[in-house]
C-alpha cells in the first residue's frame, strides 16, 4: 500500500522536519523553565527506537511517500501505538508548518480508508457501530442519572461522555451536584448521547467519525441547548475541536466543567468552603484538555480555592505534561503492558511530589491512573469539588 | 518478514526489546539531519552498557558485518554507508547515566548517549558547567559530539572554542572487542583526572573519528563552576564596513582572559536583495555582576577603539542577540518555516576567516542564482571560535522538491570544496562532506589513517567508508 490521499495532502509538511529531534528530548532554553525530558511516552516506555518519536515516524512518511516503504501490518501496529498527547507537536514548536501528529492522523486515515485498521481498533468501531458506547455495553447509558430526573431540553446540556455514564458514574453525579448546588437545572441527552467518537478521530475512521458527530450535533440542537457542559476532557476536544473541521460551525458553545466552576468562582458564584481528606494535591494535566485544549489555570484555581488545600506541581506539568497512556485508548488498545508503563511513570513523578492525592480533569485519565496509582487516591475534579461541597452524589 | 541474520544473537545479547530490524523502524536511522541521502542499516540495537558492545562487536567481527555507532542523530554531512541493508547500527541513546561529578576533581563522567542538555541540566542545578554542544543540544549526544563534530562546543564557545580540550579521557569499545579507558585511567589504580598520561594522546585518536576506531561508550569532561550572570550586547554596521566589524571582533578574541562566552557577526544571505547592516552581537558571562559589567564595559571599550561602529544596542539587534544567544540551545527550533537547511560551516584562522568569509558568501550567491525561492540563503555568520572564526551558511529548500534538494547539495558540494582549496576547515564531516574533504587529505596523511585503521580493525567493522578509508 503506497501513500494513500490524505498523506498525500499533507506532503509539503512531512517533509518540513529538519530531524532537529527535539521531539525526543527537550529541555528549556534557559534552564529554569520546566523541563519535558524525554518526549514521547511510547519510545521512553518501549525500545526508545526512533521509528518511536516523532522525527523517525516523520523519516517513515516522507519514506512512503517517496515509494520508499509500504505500510506493512508492523509498521500499521507500530502507527497505531500512540497516545495522541501531542508533546511532540508541542515542543517541535512548528505549527503550522508542521504538526507531526497531524501527519500520523493522515497516514491513519489512510489506513483506515483502505480497511487496514488494527483488529482491536476494528472491535472497538463495531462496538460503537453497535451499542453507540466504546465499551459494547448493553447496559442502559442513562442508568447512571436514573433518579436524578435530569429534563431533555434546556440551554445547558451537560455531556456525559462512555466513561462518566458506565465505569466512572461518580463523575456524571458529582457534576450533576454541583450544577444544582449552584441552582441550575442542566439538561441531559440520556441514550440520545453517544459516544463522542474521539478512538474513530484519532484512529482514522472518519465515515463513523462522522456518523456519531452527526449524530450528537443533532441531538445537541435538539436539545435547545447553547452551552455544552462535558467534564471528559476527551469528549470537551472531540466535541469542540474535531467535530467543526469535519460538519461546520456549532450552533452551541462547549465548556469544560472546569472552565465553567472557575468562571462561577471568580465572580463569586461558587464558594468552596469545605476541605478535602487531603491536604497536599498535585494536579494531572490530561492531553486533551491541556495541550490539545488550551485549559491549564481554571482546574489549578479551583483546586487552589478548597481550604487547607496545597497544590503542588509535578515537574513535567501544564503543556510539558507527561500522558497518562490511555489518550484516545489507542495505546491500551494496541500494548496494554506499555499503556500500565506509561501511567506508572506517571505516578511515579505525582508521588514525588509529596501528594497525597492526584487530580485529573478527564475520566480516562483518572481510570488509567488509578490502576497504576498504588494507593494514592486518584479523584477527577469533579468529585474533588463535590466532595469538598459536603454534596451526596 | 525475513530477520536479520543476527537479529537473534543480538537479542541474546541486549534483549528483544532493544533490537528492531523492520524495513520501517531501520528506515528511521537512515539519514542524519542533512539532505544528503538515505542508506538504512539492516538492525539497530540500543545496547545499555560497555561490555554488551563488546558482545556485539566482537559478533560482528565473526561475521563481517559493519557497525554504524549512532549518538543523537544530528549530523549535517550525510549518514554512514556501512553495508546498506546490512550494518548494525548502535543506538548509543540508551546509556545516559551520569557516573560521577567530581566538583573537586572539576571532572564528570558520563554515558556517552546523554545529551548535550540533559547533562548541562543536572549540572547547572549544582552551579556547574561542562563544555558540551551548541545546538541542537537536546539531541546531540556527549559521544556523538566528541567523535562527530571534532570536539562539539557549548554555550562559552567563543572562550573555549570546540569541546576537545575539555575532554579529559573515554573509555571505548575496541573494534576487536576490548574495552580500554585512556588518560590516567592508563594506570590501574588511578581515577580518571587527567588527559596527557602514559605516552601518545590516545584520547585524541578517538575525537573526530567518527567511529571508525572504536566505540566511545563513556566520556569525562572538565567541569566548570556555572557563571551565572550573562549580558548581550550588539552593535551594528553598515553593509560597507564589514572589515571594521571584522576588525573589533578580532580585538575582542585577542584579549586574555576572553571576554566573550559567545559572538560573532551576522548578517543577511545572498537571498535578502539590497544593502544590509553587519551586527556584531556578544554575550559576557561572569561569577558575580560587577565582573559582568566589568566585562562589557571592556567590550564596548574596544569595540570603541577598534572601530566605532554606526549604532549601539539598537533594540533589533539586542533582541537579536539575546535570542540567538542568551537562549542559544532552541535555536534549532521555530525555523523549519525557512526549509530543509543544508550547513556550509568552516573553520578558519583570524588572518584569514574575513576573506574566506566573502568568498564563500559570493559563491553561494553565484550558485542559487535562479533558483530563488527554491534554494536561499538568509543568513550567514562569523562566530568567535577561541582563536578562531568559525564561519556559518545555511543553504534552505523545500525537502518535498527533489531538484531543489540536487540542487542545494550540489552547491553545498562545490561551495566545500572551495573553501576547503581556500584554507578553510570543516568540524562537520560526516560520510558526503567528509568525502569532499578527503580529496584534500595529502597521501601520507591518508596512509597514516589507513594504516592504524587496517592494525585497529582488521576486518573493517568500525564505521567503513568514512575519512576517506576503505
Amino acid at each position: 500500500m503506497a501513500a494513500g490521499p490524505e498523506l498525500e495532502k499533507l506532503r509539503e509538511m512531512a517533509f518540513v522536519c529538519n530531524r532537529c529531534g527535539a521531539c525526543r528530548e527537550k529541555f528549556s532554553a534557559d534552564m529554569t523553565q520546566t523541563p519535558a525530558f524525554r518526549v514521547c511516552p511510547v519510545r521512553e516506555h518501549d525500545g526508545g527506537f526512533e521509528h518511536q518519536c516523532a522525527r523517525g515516524k516523520l523519516t517513515i512518511a516522507q519514506a512512503i511517500l517517496e515509494g520508499e516503504l509500504d505500510y506493512s501490518e508492523e509498521l500499521i501496529e507500530s502507527i497505531y501505538t500512540d497516545p495522541d498527547c501531542g508533546l511532540c507537536t508541542w515542543v517541535c514548536d512548528s505549527l503550522p508548518v508542521l504538526d507531526p501528529v497531524a501527519v500520523w492522523r493522515a497516514m491513519k486515515r489512510d489506513i483506515a480508508a483502505s480497511d487496514r485498521l488494527p483488529e482491536p481498533l476494528r472491535e472497538r468501531d463495531a462496538r460503537i457501530r453497535s451499542t453507540r458506547n466504546t465499551f459494547g455495553s448493553k447496559d442502559d447509558r442513562a442508568e447512571w442519572a436514573s433518579t436524578l430526573d435530569l429534563p431533555r431540553e434546556g440551554e445547558l446540556l451537560y455531556f456525559a461522555g462512555c466513561y462518566a455514564s458506565y465505569t466512572q458514574t461518580e463523575i456524571a453525579r458529582a457534576t450533576i451536584a454541583i450544577l444544582r448546588h449552584l441552582g441550575l437545572a442542566p439538561a441531559y441527552l440520556g441514550e440520545l448521547e453517544w459516544c463522542c467518537g474521539v478512538t474513530q478521530f484519532d484512529d482514522g475512521s472518519m465515515g463513523l467519525a462522522e456518523e456519531v458527530a452527526r449524530h450528537n450535533i443533532s441531538a445537541i440542537e435538539a436539545s435547545g441547548a447553547t452551552r455544552v457542559l462535558t467534564s471528559c476532557a476527551e469528549c470537551f476536544k472531540t466535541l469542540k475541536l474535531e467535530y467543526p473541521p469535519l460538519v461546520g460551525n456549532l450552533s452551541f458553545e462547549v465548556v469544560h466543567t472546569s472552565e465553567f466552576f472557575a468562571d462561577l468562582l471568580q465572580e463569586g458564584s461558587l464558594q468552596l468552603d469545605g476541605k478535602l481528606p487531603e491536604t497536599r494535591v498535585t494536579f494531572h494535566d490530561p492531553c486533551h484538555l491541556g495541550r490539545h485544549g488550551g485549559v491549564f489555570d481554571p482546574p489549578r484555581s479551583l483546586l487552589a480555592a478548597i481550604p487547607g488545600v496545597d497544590l503542588v506541581e509535578m515537574e513535567r506539568h501544564r503543556e510539558y505534561a507527561w500522558c497518562c497512556g490511555y489518550g484516545a485508548d489507542l495505546v491500551n488498545s494496541m500494548q496494554p503492558d506499555l499503556a500500565s508503563r506509561i501511567s506508572e511513570d506517571r505516578m511515579a513523578e505525582a508521588r514525588e511530589t509529596g501528594a497525597e492525592a492526584l487530580v485529573t480533569a478527564c475520566p480516562r485519565c483518572a481510570r488509567g491512573l488509578s490502576k497504576a496509582g498504588d494507593g494514592m487516591q486518584v479523584y477527577d475534579l469533579a468529585v474533588a469539588l463535590a466532595r469538598s461541597l459536603g454534596l451526596s452524589f | 518478514m525475513a530477520r536479520h541474520d543476527l537479529h537473534e544473537s543480538l537479542c541474546e545479547i541486549v534483549g528483544a526489546r532493544y533490537v528492531v530490524d523492520s524495513d520501517f523502524a531501520v528506515w528511521a536511522y537512515a539519514r542524519d539531519a542533512s539532505a544528503y541521502p538515505a542508506r538504512p542499516p539492516g538492525i539497530v540495537v540500543r545496547p545499555d552498557t560497555s561490555e554488551e558492545i563488546s558482545e556485539i562487536v566482537k559478533l560482528a567481527n565473526r561475521h563481517r558485518v559493519p557497525i554504524i555507532p549512532r549518538g543523537g542523530g544530528t549530523q549535517y554531512g550525510g549518514w554512514p554507508p556501512g553495508d546498506p541493508g546490512r550494518s548494525i547500527c548502535i543506538d548509543m541513546t540508551r546509556m545516559r547515566r551520569v557516573l560521577d561529578i567530581n566538583e573537586l576533581n572539576s571532572t564528570v563522567t558520563v554515558e556517552a548517549g546523554i545529551t548535550g542538555s540533559e547533562l548541562e541540566e543536572r549540572l547547572l542545578r549544582r552551579g556547574l558547567y561542562a563544555h558540551t554542544t551548541f545546538s541542537p543540544p537536546d539531541s546531540v549526544t556527549i559521544g556523538g559530539a566528541l567523535c562527530g563534530v571534532f570536539g562539539g562546543g557549548g554555550a562559552k564557545f567563543a572562550t573555549l572554542a570546540a569541546n576537545w580540550p575539555t575532554i579529559v579521557g573515554v573509555k571505548v569499545v575496541l573494534p576487536n572487542g576490548d574495552i580500554v579507558e585512556t588518560g590516567t585511567r592508563s594506570n590501574k589504580h588511578s581515577k580518571m583526572f587527567f588527559r596527557a598520561a602514559f605516552g601518545p594522546d590516545l584520547t585524541g585518536l578517538f575525537i573526530g573519528s567518527y567511529g571508525i576506531f572504536g566505540v566511545v561508550t563513556e566520556v569525562t569532561q572538565e567541569l566548570f563552576r556555572n557563571q551565572p550572570y550573562k549580558r548581550e550586547g550588539a552593535v551594528v554596521y553598515g553593509a560597507a564596513r564589514l572589515d571594521d566589524a571584522n576588525r573589533a571582533m578580532i580585538e575582542i578574541g585577542l584579549r586574555e582572559p576572553k571576554l566573550c562566552s559567545l559572538g560573532g557577526i551576522f548578517g543577511v544571505g545572498p537571498s535578502v536583495k539590497g544593502e544590509q547592516d553587519w551586527q556584531l552581537i556578544y554575550q559576557v558571562t561572569a561569577h558575580t555582576k560587577e565582573e559582568m559589567d566589568t566585562k562589557a564595559e571592556t567590550v564596548e571599550r574596544i569595540i570603541q577603539e577598534t572601530a566605532a561602529p554606526d549604532a549601539w544596542h539598537p533594540e533589533a539587534a539586542t533582541g537579536f542577540a539575546e535570542r540567538t544567544l542568551h537562549f542559544g540551545h532552541d535555536s534549532s527550533n521555530g525555523t523549519k518555516v525557512l526549509g530543509m537547511p543544508t550547513f556550509i560551516e568552516f573553520l578558519a584562522p583570524r588572518d584569514s576567516g574575513l576573506v574566506l568569509f566573502r568568498a564563500i558568501r559570493e559563491l553561494i550567491e553565484k550558485e542559487i542564482e535562479g533558483w530563488e525561492g527554491r534554494v536561499s540563503c538568509w543568513g550567514c555568520a562569523m562566530w568567535l571560535c577561541g582563536d578562531q572564526h568559525y564561519l556559518s551558511f545555511f543553504l534552505n529548500h523545500n525537502e518535498a522538491d527533489p531538484e531543489a534538494r540536487e540542487m542545494a547539495l550540489a552547491a553545498a558540494r562545490k561551495v566545500n570544496r572551495v573553501g576547503l582549496e581556500m584554507g578553510g576547515f570543516k568540524l562537520v564531516l560526516n560520510k558526503d562532506v567528509g568525502d569532499v574533504c578527503a580529496e584534500m587529505i595529502p597521501d601520507p596523511y591518508a596512509r597514516l589513517l589507513c594504516t592504524l585503521k587496517e592494525e585497529l580493525d582488521p576486518n573493517n567493522i568500525m564505521n567503513p567508508h568514512m575519512l576517506s578509508l576503505p
